[in-house]
């Protein structure tokens, strides 16, 4: 005992009589040793963990891939019958080794794959078994807890599944702190609301996200309970651009023809990008009458804009301008105006043919070059 | 002049005792970051389903550029990887850099090209094309290659394709590369999703030295046999995983890696493209890029992504090896030589005041002061100046903090990756506490050799790798494992 603490004594006084940034860097080594073991028993405990959870999910995915291929998939019975929780039974998985809840999020990420891939009856179906088994329940009750990421989960949730969700309570997630919560809050007020879903877009003032953007898009495509109202006051110079660019795709997509004033005006705003895409929208929609506008605006546009103008007159396809798409061709020095305006001739075909022939046969080497880039189908296929 | 040396070399010992603990303060802030990053990556991941890129027609169109110079014993099996990428609208563009072997006559009779009357512009600086070619083969309908004048540089193929491309978004990789299916929709995801406008977009790159491929495709993820690679895997993850992913954070990547980036098509051509005279042309993009958005006073951000999506074949042998840290040595040395104006200041923002002087301090100079620390620690020994308990301490908090800081590198990897089995992580694990001995004092020489060539400018080009290509089977695979690569 005595030799024990004299020993101590000894250790202590070396350890004391050693400088502090030596002690500091003593107690870092003896935290890193400590790391070091942690980190190499992490690594095994989890792999090992994740391996065994792995075999057991992958068993337990496969079951229920084989539940809903015959609840679903195979069922030949059109009618719209509920298939009940005594149907769809999957009390017997919880014994092959992982908690009721995590092989719940399998049945839930595996029904969400089935309506990712199929849509009509199979995808109706899912979403009726969905609810039958009372899964929505559980994800309303995770919709207002306090955690951002089980709140957002569970809204997207609700949203795939086509699930409606306490419209007063989404309203409320508009405001949350949250971009994620607040997109699919959006996201499921639209999805939800026959009469006119583009309210919500009329009442955001902050930009989205082109993931937003591309989400909001495919739902309009995918809803056919609908129809898409006006976009006055949507396509305006003082609304946020991103949902503009956005109401622009729509009124492309849904052909709304009314939206081309509003969209002829919107070419006066500063933000270059936003006009190119107006152009590019009265383009796609064919829009006739705005060519004469777009020519008298063409010489005091920016290099980008004159580009898009040019690809714009070749969608349009009046071929009242093709002049003018000639003389950009020949007269400029700018290769991209050049190559532009051929396409846009090109386009125009078979109005243009004898335009084609001639500038075939007075072009000089780079013009030459050009028109037959653009007249080669195997350079035109993206 | 004994007692000089004595006294320089003891006030020196400070220096590299306040330089040291600063880096690894920052190594352990890097840490945290990379791990809060990896988190919110991995839970916007499970929000955000690649599915949607795939089914809009409004995803952005991208085109995947890679040159190719004396390939041909991967090329066919590269680019027919390339054309099965899981996108709805992108082009891959192949850039033959004046390959002397038939890599050209390969790829014209694999995919029957013929060569088209292509109105090509140089709206970026390269050599001069010669040809190019379309595929008659309508599945082949987003193929284009390029033949031209060789440019002694991977940047100059580079700027060729950016030149002949039609989409805004390009992906940079290299020909060799075997690319996840999925890295199109991974990478895109930032720049789609991002609060800012996103420029570029890295990921991590991994060696396929051991892995088992076929046809270009990776069947079997395994980590390298070979020492050298395997001391390179570490190495990447740890800078991949660690590193930008930390800095990802707080926006303040340094590089994107040559091997495999995407950028915005429009300001790279705004700042002229790649440069073919840099020995460092990824990391010179980014400076570039970077510069401009604050010069124009944009807002932009430099993304990362901690997933696997690359695997390249890293160099077997110590001569190759030497030759690519000599390179990358040389290329670090001319950023700095090019940027220096920016360093500290504040109109450069992030750039000039954590990205470059970080990299100046930290990166830069860590091989001379490095170099200069072995050499102080030499004459202290000889001299008999050493406090040994002293110095045994400092030893096992430099060697045990680093070894920690790699495992933990290790350790978030492998929360996103899924393909190593255990016996292959504890290789990993094993060769991470062997790495400060043999690997980490070969790249310190071989950094402080590329920025002595860069000083006297000495004549080099950029050699080339010689490749076996990846075999289908086991047996084709040891074939790669022991291939000499010249």
């Amino acid at each position: 005992m005595w030799l024990h603490n004299a020993n101590t004594h000894a250790y202590l006084s070396v350890w004391g009589s050693f400088p502090f940034f030596i002690k500091i860097c003593f107690a870092i080594s003896v935290v890193a040793l400590a790391g070091i073991l942690f980190a190499m028993t992490s690594i095994i405990a989890k792999k090992l963990a994740k391996k065994k959870e792995e075999q057991r999910s992958g068993l337990i995915t496969e079951r229920i891939n084989e539940m809903l291929l015959s609840a679903v998939v195979m069922q030949q019975r059109e009618d719209t019958g509920i298939i009940t929780k005594k149907d769809f039974d999957i009390r017997p998985l919880y014994t092959l080794g992982l908690s009721a809840k995590k092989v719940k999020k399998i049945l839930v990420n595996e029904m969400l794959n089935y309506r990712n891939y199929f849509s009509g009856t199979i995808a109706d179906r899912v979403r009726r078994l969905y609810i039958s088994m009372s899964l929505h329940e559980e994800a309303y009750a995770r919709l207002y807890k306090g955690n951002w990421e089980i709140k957002v989960n569970a809204l997207s949730e609700l949203y795939k599944m086509g699930v409606e969700t306490d419209h007063a309570y989404l309203l409320e997630l508009l405001n949350n702190n949250d971009r994620y919560i607040r997109e699919f809050a959006r996201l499921s007020l639209m999805k939800f609301t026959k009469r006119d879903p583009l309210q919500f877009l009329r009442e955001l003032n902050e930009p989205i996200s082109q993931w937003e953007e591309f989400e909001i898009f495919l739902l309009f495509q995918q809803k056919n309970d609908f129809t898409l109202g006006s976009l006055e006051g949507l396509i305006s110079l003082d609304k946020e651009p991103t949902v503009v660019s956005l109401c622009l795709q729509l009124a492309v997509y849904f052909r709304q023809w009314e939206s081309v004033p509003l969209i002829l005006e919107l070419i006066q705003t500063p933000d270059l990008k936003l006009r190119a895409e107006a152009i590019t929208a009265l383009g796609k929609l064919e829009a006739t009458d705005s060519a004469k506008y777009l020519i008298a605006i063409y010489p005091g546009q920016a290099h980008v804009i004159q580009l898009k103008i040019l690809a714009t007159l070749g969608m349009i396809r009046s071929g009242s301008y093709l002049r003018f798409l000639e003389n950009e061709f020949i007269s400029s020095q700018d290769f991209e105006i050049k190559k532009y305006a051929s396409d846009a001739i090109i386009k125009l075909y078979p109005l243009s043919k004898i335009t084609i022939d001639k500038l075939m046969g007075n072009a000089e080497a780079l013009n030459q070059k050009i028109l037959n880039h653009s007249l080669n189908p195997l350079l035109n296929t993206l | 002049m004994k007692h000089f040396l004595d006294h320089f070399f003891e006030s020196y010992q400070n220096v590299v005792f306040v330089y040291c603990c600063t880096i690894y303060s920052i190594y352990a802030l890097l840490t945290l970051f990379s791990y809060l990053s990896i988190l919110s990556n991995i839970r916007r991941n499970t929000i955000r389903e690649n599915l949607l890129l795939i089914q809009s027609p409004l995803s952005p169109g991208i085109s995947i550029i890679t040159g190719a110079f004396n390939e041909e014993m991967t090329i066919i099996s590269n680019v027919r990887s390339l054309l099965t990428m899981n996108y709805p609208a992108f082009e891959v563009i192949i850039v033959n850099d004046g390959s002397k072997d038939k890599t050209l006559e390969k790829l014209i009779e694999e995919f029957t090209l013929i060569e088209v009357d292509f109105a090509y512009h140089y709206f970026i600086q390269c050599q001069p094309i010669q040809r190019i070619y379309k595929s008659e083969n309508s599945a082949f309908s987003n193929l284009l290659v390029i033949d031209k004048i060789n440019g002694g540089s991977k940047a100059d193929a580079i700027n060729a394709g950016i030149n002949a491309s039609s989409y805004a978004y390009f992906l940079n990789t290299d020909v060799d590369c075997i690319l996840d299916k999925d890295t199109l929709v991974q990478m895109i995801q930032p720049f789609m999703d991002d609060e800012k406008r996103v420029i570029a977009t890295g990921a991590t790159l991994r060696m396929a030295n051991s892995c088992i491929i076929d046809s270009s495709v990776l069947v079997k993820a395994r980590v390298p046999r070979a020492i050298l690679p395997l001391f390179q895997e570490i190495e990447y993850i740890r800078s991949f995983v660690l590193g930008k992913m930390g800095w990802n954070l707080v926006n303040s990547i340094p590089n994107v890696s040559g091997g495999l980036g995407m950028f915005d098509k429009e300001i790279v051509i705004k700042v002229g493209g790649y440069d073919a005279n840099s020995f460092g042309e990824d990391m010179d993009m980014l400076m570039r890029i970077s510069k401009y958005m604050c010069e124009t006073k944009q807002e932009y951000a430099v993304r990362s992504i901690p997933q696997s999506l690359c695997w390249t074949e890293g160099p077997q042998s110590l001569k190759v090896f030497k030759r690519q840290r000599v390179r990358w040595g040389r290329g670090l040395y001319q950023i700095f030589s090019t940027y220096y104006k920016l360093i500290f200041n504040p109109k450069y923002k992030k750039l000039g005041m954590i990205v470059l002087p970080y990299n100046f301090i930290f990166e830069l100079c860590a091989p001379l002061i490095e170099f200069l620390g072995i050499i102080c620690y030499i004459y202290l020994i000889a001299s008999h100046l050493i406090n040994w308990p002293f110095a045994i301490i400092l030893l096992v908090f430099v060697y045990s903090f680093s070894v920690f800081i790699t495992l933990l590198s290790i350790v978030w990897d492998q929360l996103v990756i899924r393909r190593y089995s255990l016996k292959e992580v504890l290789r990993l694990c094993v060769f991470v506490f062997i790495e400060p001995f043999i690997y980490h004092p070969l790249v310190m020489v071989f950094a402080l050799m590329g920025y002595t060539n860069q000083f006297f400018k000495t004549k080099s080009n950029w050699g080339h790798m010689e490749r076996r290509g990846f075999g289908k089977t086991e047996k084709a695979e040891v074939k790669v494992i022991n291939a000499t690569v010249i």
